[in-house]
């Protein structure tokens, strides 16, 4: 394996006296697929916005492509997925906009696209099958499309590591299978990286290469199979299995 | 030609006559510090061949217009104190003003002493007749007419005022200092220079103190103000509230009755004479 | 010029206007883009406090409160930053506390009642050929600015959070945005006073809204409908003799209504025609 993309060492967080994550490591390395899964309040979310720079970790180390996370010059190799942000009637964009946003880490913030950014921003929509609904205000548009959209903006940036908080949550079957192409296309054609955080994983569950089951700590690590086979587990029959599984192995 | 405020309107129909067509900014009822800048008035700032104003701020929307005209204007502040020439010509006291911040230096009311507005008169006709030599004699005419209803109501005013058992007036804003130099008077005033600041209410005890020791009867508002403050002072002071005008505009009762400077002023002596207790001569 | 624009005076107020109405809204496109767009308002209410500062200690007023408004739009981005709910009270406290300022210094000053309501009702019709080049060369200055920064505030305004991780310089730009608003506010306020101020902001964006789409489509928009909206304005004035300021901004309302009524008699209900039947449409329906 080549130089890991993502390292957390003994990272531990607490808000006020409530300890969220105790001495969590993981390494996550180049052209994989790894979900990270966990109940709610589980830490799951935290530990992404201490790999994502926008927490940092109270002991431990996290490093993003060698460097602290939110410093340094990795931006542009990282793609963020952010929960679906709560956008009012005031933002009338399009679709086309927002993934446009997304090469600004390519590009820097000041400067106009070139051809080269425009087709960037071409194959992000095309990968979530958002090509026809470019110009459509974002505001227009079903939840999945949405979540779609910021989909794309991170991958106009084409990233190396992308990293998704909740990406399915309450979205509709097609945009499912949508968002589960892009993925794939990152992982097997451009040799990139997805860390997703999910609830729900039926979606995705066949092209996994790595589950990590988060509760405060690690509690499990390793291939979907090893999941089934130490715990007689499997993922993404149902949706609704999660929970249950979640109950047993934790 | 434009007038800025009702009192130079008067003089300068009095001077011009059936010659001078005079525009008088603002309508009736509205006090001139407030009037806001249209277009139409604006248009007949910089058309006008002559343009009277007061200056220094009074009006400074209209003092702005008047110093982009071709021109010439009249800025009645830049009129030279008449009674500088004749000190103590026949007032041998002169008035004293008291009140927040301010002296004479601030208070652009001229026109409420006779003899400052024989100056504003002069300078009219002398104005109108250099743009109109033609008519030089009926300016002279006009002027002098004025000038001598002025020296009557000089007298009137010396005369009742100097019979008076007390020489203080409560005023609401600091308007009537010219007025109050000219006969003696001592000014007191709730507000400053404008009378729509609210006075500080350390400065409205202190009043009603000393209207009290003092025994003053009255005090005086003006008619486009409303009684407001001057209301609370009285009350406190067991003093009455009355009309004191220092035409700064013309108030719709005056049109409609053709009342003019001299009627106002006599209703203004009449009112000071109540106040003061003053023997009517 | 034709009339009514044939006179100097018309003249000078057009071209500040103009410049004022271009450039306004595309400060007010990211007011309301990030639900701020009383921002404009509070910003004005401390350029007053600044003019009534100027007036007591004798220094110009338009710098006293382009100085003012902009320390004062320095610390509300403090504030909001650090305090989050508690930030809307900030604001409010800030905001009053500007305008109570404004007339307590104001009366300190003892400057006529006719100033003041010059800066809060603008004075557009006695705008110099210096005061001119002034608007202009600030005009400039905002259309520059928002040129470089509009793509990082975009970004910003739809998820600061997605833009900090993206790598944006996410402090420098709200305070380059602070100080943008703040000398927006400041050379509007000569056009249509410092209560009006926020309206040329936030109601040609409103209008823009209804029909444009893109973010580019909409700043440029906006900043057409500013224009028109002075254009217009002052021609009523000149027309009906009426108050510059007040005009332009209700002929900027008059506009904002008006799309906003086509925009509903043309598509009754915002249904996205797109997209397969069914969907639970979370933020389905652009509102009304």
């Amino acid at each position: 394996m080549t130089e890991p993309l993502l390292v957390c060492e003994h990272v531990s967080f607490a808000y006020r006296h409530e300890s969220v994550l105790r001495d969590v490591s993981l390494t996550i390395g180049p052209g994989e697929m790894v979900a990270l899964v966990g109940p709610n309040g589980s830490g799951k979310s935290t530990l992404l916005r201490i790999a994502v720079g926008l927490l940092e970790p109270q002991e431990g180390t996290a490093r993003l492509f060698g460097e602290t996370p939110g410093h340094g010059r990795h931006h542009g190799r990282l793609g963020y997925v952010p929960q679906r942000p709560n956008l009012g009637d005031g933002l009338a964009a399009t679709v086309g906009d927002i993934v446009s946003s997304g090469r600004l880490t390519r590009t820097g913030w000041w400067r106009r696209g070139g051809p080269g950014d425009r087709s960037a921003v071409g194959h992000a929509l095309e990968a979530v099958g958002l090509v026809d609904l470019r110009d459509e205000r974002l505001s227009r548009l079903s939840g999945g499309q949405q979540q779609r959209a910021f989909i794309a903006r991170a991958l106009a940036g084409e990233p190396d590591l992308l990293v998704l908080d909740e990406p399915v949550a309450g979205v509709d079957v097609e945009s499912q299978e949508g968002f589960r192409t892009a993925l794939v296309d990152l992982v097997r054609e451009r040799g990139g990286t997805v860390l997703l955080v999910s609830h729900e994983l039926s979606a995705v569950a066949g092209d996994l290469d790595r589950v990590i089951v988060l509760k405060e700590r690690i509690r499990f690590d390793g291939p979907p199979g090893g999941l089934a086979a130490d715990e007689g587990i499997h993922l993404g029959v149902h949706d609704a299995d999660l929970p249950f599984w979640l109950e047993r192995i934790i | 030609m434009v007038a800025g405020v009702f009192p130079l309107a008067e003089a300068a129909r009095a001077v011009g006559s059936d010659l001078v067509d005079v525009v008088e900014l603002g309508s009736p009822g509205v006090a001139p510090r407030d009037l806001g800048l249209t277009t139409d008035r604006v248009d007949a700032l910089l058309d006008a061949d002559l343009v009277l104003a007061v200056g220094k701020g009074f009006q400074p929307g209209v003092e702005e217009v008047a110093h982009r005209r071709s021109g010439p204007t009249r800025l009645v502040l830049e009129i030279p104190d008449p009674a500088k020439g004749v000190e103590g010509a026949d007032t041998g006291e002169r008035g004293t003003v008291e009140g927040a911040g301010t002296g004479l230096a601030d208070d652009p009311h001229v026109w409420l002493d006779p003899r400052y507005m024989e100056a504003i008169v002069d300078e009219v006709a002398a104005a109108l007749s250099s743009i109109d030599p033609d008519h030089e004699s009926d300016y002279g005419r006009g002027a002098r007419r004025l000038v001598d209803d002025l020296r009557m109501l000089d007298t009137l005013f010396a005369r009742t005022l100097a019979t008076c058992e007390r020489h203080t007036i409560v005023v609401a804003h600091q308007a009537f200092g010219w007025l109050a130099r000219r006969y003696g008077l001592t000014q007191l005033s709730l507000a400053g220079r404008s009378p729509e600041q609210e006075p500080d209410p350390r400065h409205l005890a202190d009043l009603a103190e000393r209207m009290r020791s003092e025994g003053i009867t009255t005090v005086f508002t003006e008619p486009l103000a409303p009684e407001g403050v001057a209301g609370t002072l009285a009350r406190e002071a067991g003093a009455k509230v009355a009309t004191l005008d220092p035409l700064e505009v013309s108030t719709a009762d005056e049109h409609d009755t053709r009342a003019g400077y001299g009627s106002v002023m006599e209703a203004n002596l009449a009112a000071l004479s109540s106040a003061l207790g003053c023997r009517a001569p | 010029m034709p009339w009514p624009f044939d006179r100097e005076y018309m003249q000078l107020a057009l071209i500040a206007g103009l410049v004022v109405g271009a450039c306004a809204p595309l400060v007010g496109t990211f007011l309301v883009q990030r639900r701020m767009s009383l921002m404009g308002d509070g910003i004005g209410h401390l350029a007053f406090a600044g003019v009534a500062g100027g007036l007591l200690v004798g220094t110009s007023p338009t710098w006293a409160a382009l100085s003012v408004a902009t320390l004062g739009a320095l610390l509300v981005e403090q504030l909001r930053r650090r305090s989050g709910a508690q930030g809307d009270v900030a604001l409010a406290v800030m905001f009053y506390g500007g305008i109570a300022a404004g007339v307590v210094l104001m009366g300190r000053s003892g400057a006529g009642s006719a100033s003041v309501l010059s800066y809060l009702f603008g004075s557009i019709l006695t705008v110099e050929r210096s005061e001119v080049a002034l608007v202009a060369a600030l005009g400039l200055v905002i259309v520059v600015v928002v040129a470089v920064t509009h793509r990082g505030l975009f970004a910003m305004a739809v998820d600061e959070e997605w833009a900090r991780v993206a790598g944006l310089p996410v402090a420098m730009l709200d305070t380059v945005f602070a100080v943008l608003t703040a000398v927006t506010v400041v050379t509007a306020m000569r056009v249509v006073g410092v209560l009006l101020v926020a309206a040329l902001m936030v109601l040609p964006v409103a209008a823009a809204q209804v029909s444009a789409g893109s973010q580019r489509a909409i700043l440029l928009v906006s900043s057409g409908i500013g224009m028109i909206a002075v254009v217009v304005g002052l021609g009523v004035a000149r027309w009906l003799g009426l108050a510059p300021g007040g005009t332009i901004v209700l002929v900027a309302v008059a506009i904002f209504l008006a799309v906003t009524v086509i925009g509903w008699s043309r598509s009754p209900r915002h249904e996205p025609e797109h997209g397969n039947a069914g969907h639970a449409h979370l933020h389905g329906g652009h509102g009304h």
